[in-house]
């Protein structure tokens, strides 16, 4: 036994001699050092050493100090790319950010970290570009059939888990506790691997977690924190609406000379800790960029996250403040910034505010293709790298290293480019 | 409006005659009560809230209260029927959905208006007449109607937002008529036209005979059941207008937005005083039902209230108006 190490890190140490000096490609390094047994991070971590020679698809450049690595390829699934993100090289400590539950390691998928398009218009992110070592059953639970965006996540995830030599098994939360509760029981019966859970109420995360451990199975979360310690993965309240809230203070900057009167903050408080990043980022990107903005322009309201009760909200808030002539929107959401929106319109104030909001939904882009609304930026996440937890879950369970928050990457969108942005929903679903 | 009949119908008026009687009468009234218990609420938020008593904020309250008030008011004509639409909020979705499509076909307002309406009596319909021959409960009948049409609607779009951009159509939820809201207007011309529907046609004092005692409405020679289902039809009928307000407003129609409407609406109906069981209640009850709910939201969003205390506020005022409604039945 212990000879056979031997020969196999003596093996190793040639062929990672054979890959400094361009001996071997980095696709035959990876199929050698898969064959030899070595670890996801090992393979990854030489060949982040070794520099890039362009052997493998592009990976992209990390937006946080974090390099890019390929991982294994080969197995069932007949994909040729091999380029995989494999974090902990792309793991960094943002000092400044400590993810939704305290945790210090943050991963950041970077923006660039795709390699074209593939036959449906999708965005074809090399980050989950690989084979697993066994088709692991990987469970994805999503939000609700009844929402465009899950049904397509569902169908996005169940590709991708394919396209990694993985059997996908796919449930819905029917946007409800108890459902996915109930679904926990249906995952623990199949036996599956590894769980995405994607629902809305961070306390049946929390059970559902429990659940899931006690029956040994590693879980991972989208968009709504888990437990403590538990994977998760979004683009980040916090980032994301900071810079939102930097454009919209660089738009009073540049249109109003800094003058602010009012900044409505459509809110969630009662969607939890991590939802009320959002408006912690915008007062912050704001603030960044007119620091001397009193806190008393700043008025926070329960949206609830829907477009007639922002604007039931919002228009009280005008009301309350006649004298506001300059006015910032923050939405929690889209649909809660077009409430923002609709309330100025029919205050008719709308012709001196600039209104943000985050998740591209429908009424979103509807109000950014107008080029005199207020609605001025958004914040969407392409849908095609929801996947990447799942993918983050493979790793894990071939013994990888990852990062236990990661951050998808986001965009910007204007009346400039909206319409540049890929297909979301009704592309495979 | 205020002609309208005041207690149920078949129960005597109190007795009347001088300025005193008058004055005794009106404070015995549970709309007087009613109009005098908002006209109170008024006064406390606009002393308590700086910009409370503006026109503009007035308007505000308005344009907040219309689409679930449009669907009260129908509600209201099913209530006084003794029929109970809970399906209300999936016909607006339903209705809503269809129009936005029709937009998007590039049939324009008109005909999008047109089929959100024909759809939404037809769907009233469809409830009237499962509780007419099937001799069903309409709260029944409409939970299982409420289940089916918004499920078709998610069905249909698989969840997704149709967006609806044309400027007439946006009008509709988002315009002004003589300074006034268009919502606000369409709500008060509706209210106009069940007032007087209620007061002053056979089918209206049907309707209260009907609620009050279907038995001995049927023994005089009405057929009770087709009360119910024209009273049903006209609260799809409403249904698919506030479907259409809450549309054109957003500009973009969702599986599912409708429901959200149901609580207040059917809030608006009892704080108004009809009585849930039928046979009693007024629109110009609802209407104040209406402002009651609205002027909460408005006074405690001005003074600064969080909206958990605002709905434990209004879930209050209901349990309080469903007592008084108790008391009422029982006394009578």
């Amino acid at each position: 036994m212990g000879q056979d190490v031997r020969r196999r890190r003596a093996a190793a140490e040639r062929l990672v001699q054979d890959l400094e000096t361009g001996a071997v490609s980095r696709r035959q390094f990876i199929a050698r050092a898969t064959a030899l047994g070595l670890s996801v991070p090992t393979i990854a971590g030489l060949l982040a050493a070794c520099g890039d020679d362009g052997g493998g698809s592009t990976a992209g450049g990390s937006t946080a100090g974090g390099g890019t690595a390929t991982s294994s390829s080969g197995g069932a699934s007949g994909v040729e790319a091999v380029a995989a993100k494999v974090y902990p090289d792309g793991i960094t400590s943002d000092p400044e950010y400590k993810g939704p539950n305290g945790g210090s390691r943050v991963a950041f998928l970077p923006p660039d970290a795709y390699d074209g398009t593939d036959e449906h218009g999708i965005r074809r992110w090399v980050c989950y570009d690989f084979t697993a070592d066994k088709p692991y059953r990987i469970a994805f639970a999503h939000f609700s059939a009844k929402w465009d965006l899950s049904v397509e996540m569902a169908a996005r995830a169940e590709r991708a888990i394919k396209a990694m030599g993985c059997e996908p098994l796919i449930f819905d939360n029917n946007f409800d506790a108890d459902q996915a509760i109930k679904n926990v029981d249906l995952i623990v019966q199949q036996q599956a691997d590894f769980v995405v859970e994607a629902q809305i109420f961070p306390d049946a995360n929390k059970a559902i977690y429990k659940r899931l451990e006690a029956a040994g199975i590693p879980s991972g979360y989208f968009a709504v924190e888990g437990p403590d310690g538990a994977l998760f993965e979004d683009a980040g309240n916090l980032r994301m609406c900071t810079a939102l809230g930097e454009w919209l203070g660089e738009y009073a900057r540049d249109n109003w000379d800094g003058q602010v009167d009012l900044v409505m903050l459509a809110a969630q408080p009662r969607a939890g800790a991590y939802v009320a990043e959002r408006e912690v980022g915008y007062r912050a990107g704001i603030k960044k960029v007119l620091p001397d903005l009193p806190d008393s322009v700043f008025v926070e309201f329960d949206s609830q996250g829907l477009l007639d009760e922002s604007q039931k909200k919002a228009a009280d808030v005008l009301t309350a403040h006649p004298d506001a002539k300059t006015i910032l929107g923050c939405g929690s959401n889209d649909d809660a910034a077009v409430g923002i929106v609709r309330a100025l319109e029919a205050a008719k104030r709308a012709d001196t505010a600039a209104v943000a909001g985050q998740a591209g939904q429908a009424s979103a882009v509807e109000e950014l293709k107008k080029p005199d609304s207020p609605f001025k930026v958004s914040a969407f996440t392409d849908i095609e790298t929801v996947p990447w937890l799942a993918a983050i879950g493979i790793l894990e369970l071939m013994g990888g290293e990852v990062a236990p928050v990661n951050f998808l990457p986001f965009y910007l969108i204007t009346s400039d480019n909206v319409g540049d942005f890929p297909p979301q929903a009704g592309t495979l679903a | 409006m205020t002609a309208e009949p005041s207690t149920p119908i078949g129960r005597p008026e109190p007795a009347g005659g001088g300025g005193l009687a008058l004055i005794g009468r009106l404070a015995a009234a549970p709309l007087a009560r009613l109009a005098a218990a908002y006209l109170l609420l008024a006064a406390v938020f606009a002393i308590a809230a700086d910009h409370f008593l503006t026109t503009d904020n007035f308007l505000n309250i308005g344009r907040a209260t219309a689409v679930f008030g449009i669907a009260a008011l129908g509600l209201t004509v099913a209530l006084i029927a003794g029929a109970l639409d809970v399906s209300f909020g999936a016909v607006m979705s339903v209705c809503g959905i269809l129009a936005a499509e029709r937009i998007a076909a590039g049939d324009g307002a008109a005909a999008a208006v047109a089929v959100a309406l024909a759809v939404g009596v037809g769907l009233g319909l469809v409830n009237g007449l499962l509780t007419a021959v099937l001799r069903l409960d309409a709260l029944i009948v409409t939970l299982g109607t409420f289940s089916i049409f918004g499920g078709w609607a998610f069905l249909h779009t698989n969840g997704a937002p149709t967006p609806a951009s044309d400027d007439a159509f946006a009008r509709i939820g988002r315009g002004e008529t003589l300074g006034i809201p268009t919502p606000v207007v369409i709500m008060i011309a509706i209210a106009l036209v069940l007032a007087v529907v209620l007061r002053w046609t056979g089918f209206g004092q049907r309707c209260y005979l009907v609620g009050d005692n279907p038995r001995a409405a049927t023994l005089v020679g009405i057929r009770a059941a087709w009360v119910r289902a024209a009273a049903l039809a006209i609260s799809g009928l409403t249904a698919a207008i506030a479907g259409v307000v809450m549309v054109a407003n957003a500009g973009v129609a969702n599986a599912g937005e409708g429901e959200r409407q149901l609580l207040n609406a059917i809030a608006a109906v009892v704080i108004g005083g009809t009585a849930l069981a039928g046979g009693s209640g007024l629109i110009v009850g609802t209407l104040l039902g209406i402002a009651v709910l609205g002027t909460i939201d408005n006074g405690l969003n001005l003074l600064g209230v969080s909206s958990t205390w605002q709905d434990v506020l209004k879930g209050v005022i209901v349990v309080f108006a469903l007592v008084l409604d108790r008391i009422r039945r029982r006394d009578a």
